[in-house]
């Protein structure tokens, strides 16, 4: 092996060596590694390679200078990014492996990694918006089966839907999440069994949630090419539909067709939680119906329920598909307004009350009227649950009430902090 | 080398530097004090002069009928220098560049030289100017 062998060698190898003096003034380099600190510096000018690095790692001269040892290993395949350089059509990134030399001299090899780097990057990004993409929709769950059947991605879409997190979803049957007659039938094999052989399949049917409520969702269930499937299922209950299908769900107050005290718990308490970990507000209004008892006096029990029925429509009316609207108690209806802030809330409330003052319906023993009084509370972090907050959209109504009726007011958040006395 | 040289060496930064390499024989191209590389335009060396040889520790053997941007100095195999030969137009232009002959960092100025209609295309490569 001659010299010029080892010359040659040295040209053309394509992972960048220098030998650094301890001050980091650069001794000895190969091609590559020039070509690399040319990206960094076209003008050649800097040949301290410590300082030059520092420009865009600031920790590095602090690691060499903590690197007590007389030799060995300062670092290992240590990634630096430089950014946009003028001469690369990615960021550049390298990867970085520093050794010291009994004699004091630092061996550097430094690699080119940026296409690697700006691959990595690129499909995190994508994953990531298509994440937020998944984790966005509402009343949509997409997750996906492995080749057996069993779920094998669970994201937040998915959570939501189910009120199940990933760690008590993975490696389940997409029978457990149907009701235990449709497994007796075997639904979710024909399903899978119909997607294997046609691509994809879809079905409408009852899913149970939290192994306790039933939703009815609309499912599309895609072979995919490792054997497994993709399932993209659409809860449909939440919608709103017509009274009777509400009834039939037996979570509606007969009444009202509206949500029961016992669903707004269940349900409510989990749109907290989602909110909370979305990091979004979330608004609830409390409605009670002013001097309800003179209508009834008035009207009969009959014209009583019509008024309360009306109450009902023009709450549903007034909200979004996914605010949930329930039936409290005798006269008063809690509304639960997810990714709502106060302001928006009390818009909400302003626009009910508004309706209603407006509200007139002939009827046998004259025309029916009703006013309401509503109480708006935002979440706050002092909140314990949603009891809380519904106890401050309580106290909200309260203040209406006393101040006149037929008005909003709004719930102050309350404060974490020991109040203090006031000499 | 027992040549006897009588070709003056050019002027690296001469506006003709093309025409003139053009018609320099190998044993004149050896005489300037500047490197030469001589390519063929799909960049095979053609020949290879004594300063560069002596800069770079390649012997001339070891380096004609190769490609010069892939298979002799690869470090040069992207767009401030290799990709510019590609375009099929005339290429005059000079590039500050730190060549690591025998492993040392070392200031040149590249000259890229194309020529359309031209068997040759050149890296000509000067020392310092930092």
């Amino acid at each position: 092996m001659s010299d010029e062998d080892l010359l040659e060698f040295l040209y053309v190898c394509p992972v960048g060596l220098a030998q650094l003096a301890s001050d980091g003034s650069v001794e000895m380099a190969n091609p590559a590694y020039a070509q690399l600190m040319n990206q960094l510096d076209p003008s050649g000018g800097s040949v301290n390679f410590i300082e030059l690095i520092a420009r865009y790692a600031p920790e590095f001269p602090a690691m060499v200078r903590d690197f007590t040892a007389q030799s060995g290993v300062i670092c290992q395949h240590h990634r630096v990014s430089f950014g946009v350089v003028t001469t690369s059509p990615f960021p550049l990134v390298a990867s970085l492996t520093m050794n010291r030399l009994a004699r004091g001299s630092i061996v550097v090899a430094m690699h080119d990694i940026s296409s690697a780097a700006a691959d990595q990057r690129a499909a995190k990004e994508s994953d990531q918006r298509f994440r937020s993409l998944v984790d966005g929709v509402r009343d949509y769950a997409i997750f996906t089966l492995d080749e057996k059947g069993k779920v094998s991605t669970w994201n937040l879409s998915a959570e939501k839907l189910f009120g199940m997190g990933a760690d008590r979803a993975m490696g389940r049957d997409l029978a457990s999440l149907m009701p235990r007659e449709d497994v007796a039938g075997d639904r979710s094999r024909a399903l899978q069994l119909s997607a294997r052989t046609t691509g994809w399949s879809e079905d409408e049917g009852w899913w149970v949630r939290e192994a306790t409520t039933r939703f009815w969702g609309s499912a599309n269930i895609s072979a995919v090419e490792n054997g497994g499937f993709t399932v993209i299922l659409r809860d449909l209950s939440r919608r709103k539909r017509g009274e009777d299908e509400l009834r039939a769900m037996a979570n509606a107050d007969a009444l009202t067709g509206l949500a029961t005290r016992r669903y707004l718990a269940e349900c409510g308490e989990k749109e907290l939680f989602l909110a909370r970990r979305a990091g979004v507000p979330l608004s609830v209004l409390m409605l009670d119906a002013d001097h309800f008892k003179q209508v009834n006096e008035q009207h009969g029990h009959a014209g009583g329920d019509q008024v309360l029925r009306a109450i009902a429509r023009i709450c549903r009316d007034q909200t979004r598909d996914v605010d949930l609207v329930a039936r409290y108690g005798g006269e008063e209806i809690v509304v639960v307004l997810p990714d709502t802030d106060i302001i928006g809330a009390r818009n909400v409330a302003e626009r009910i009350r508004l309706t209603l003052e407006a509200y007139r319906e002939p009827s046998a023993s004259g025309v029916l009227r009703v006013t309401a009084s509503i109480g708006v509370a935002c979440s706050s972090p002092a909140d314990a649950d949603l009891d809380a907050l519904i106890a401050r959209a309580d106290a909200a109504l309260y203040e209406a009430k006393s101040r006149g009726r037929n008005r909003v007011a709004l719930s102050r958040p309350p404060t974490s902090e020991p109040q203090l006395a006031v000499a | 080398m027992l040549t006897i040289v009588t070709t003056p060496t050019l002027d690296v930064f001469a506006p003709d530097l093309h025409d003139q390499l053009d018609r320099l024989s190998q044993a004149e191209l050896d005489a300037m004090e500047f490197g030469v590389v001589r390519m063929s335009t799909s960049g095979k060396v053609v020949a290879y002069n004594a300063y560069e040889s002596r800069l770079a520790g390649l012997s001339r053997e070891r380096v004609i009928g190769k490609h010069f941007f892939t298979e002799v100095a690869p470090c040069t195999n992207h767009y401030i220098v290799s990709v510019r030969f590609d375009a099929p137009i005339n290429l005059d232009a000079l590039v500050p560049y730190v060549f690591t002959l025998r492993m040392r960092p070392t200031h040149v100025q590249l000259r890229l030289l194309k020529k359309e209609r031209s068997t040759y295309q050149y890296l000509i490569v000067a020392r310092g100017q930092s």
